[in-house]
């Protein structure tokens, strides 16, 4: 039972959904160690692309202090602490996929994301 | 939502610990829209009553009697223990074993197990006006 959270573009008169879930499963990563424990996370993703039409990529949220930037800037802020709880914490992943950043924003070492296509 | 399922080895009830994330506004923070997690659980406690549905809005709104988390892994498994040894589940005067205080959700500790699955259930136990601020339950 996933939230979603509409996002409005006066211009383009349109709107895009992000899906938000919380959910408990077993993670796996590529060239990581399994861990075999039951993990909580929040699960963030869209169908919305960018302006280059590239798809945003899914995030996993485990902890608030997961910063959108690369886990070492929050997007809207430019600081490196965690986030306040949950809702800061969403509205930044929101904020990021809405408006993309440059490279290395913040001197986050994120690679360059374009805005969301409305 | 991850829906936690809770088997009692003894007599095969299962119980469910449900933690769903809503968003709304709440009344007591003027008006402003809000995201946070809704805990709650079919398990009762030893009287018979139910458990509140707690409200969980970061890191620092752990369960009654636990210490801070850092991961929401953690804070939701210290629920869960909570609701568990709370209602005294693997206190079954049937069983040879005592109850267990361990942290972890792993089967066959204290005469109950978990499993855990986030896709296909609905919840039977989700009303979000009837919550409580976790930080203000605990002692």
């Amino acid at each position: 039972m996933a939230v979603t959270y509409q996002i409005y573009d006066e211009t383009a008169s349109t709107s895009k959904n992000v899906a938000i879930d919380f959910l408990g499963n077993f993670l796996a990563a590529s060239g990581t160690t399994f861990n075999s424990n039951l993990e909580f996370y929040f699960r963030i993703k869209t169908s919305a692309r960018d302006t280059d039409g590239n798809a945003l990529p899914e995030s996993l949220v485990l902890s608030l202090d997961e910063l959108v930037l690369n886990g070492a800037k929050q997007r809207r802020t430019n600081v490196a602490t965690d986030y306040t709880n949950i809702n800061d914490m969403i509205e930044d992943y929101l904020y990021d996929y809405v408006n993309g950043h440059t490279d290395d924003l913040y001197g986050s070492g994120v690679a360059a994301r374009a805005a969301m296509q409305f | 939502m991850a829906t936690i399922k809770i088997l009692h080895e003894e007599d095969g009830s299962t119980s469910s610990v449900n933690v769903i994330l809503a968003s709304a506004i709440l009344s007591d923070q003027d008006m402003v829209r809000d995201s946070y997690l809704l805990i709650s659980t079919t398990i009762k406690k030893v009287d018979g009553t139910a458990f509140p549905t707690y409200l969980v809005r970061d890191l620092t709104d752990v369960a009654p009697g636990a210490g801070a988390s850092t991961t929401f892994t953690e804070l939701v498994n210290d629920y869960i223990d909570y609701f568990v040894n709370e209602a005294e589940l693997g206190q079954s005067s049937s069983s040879s074993s005592n109850s267990s205080s361990s942290s972890s959700e792993s089967s066959s500790s204290g005469g109950y197990s978990s499993s855990s699955s986030s896709d296909g259930y609905s919840s039977s136990s989700s009303s979000s006006e009837n919550y409580s601020e976790s930080s203000s339950s605990s002692s």
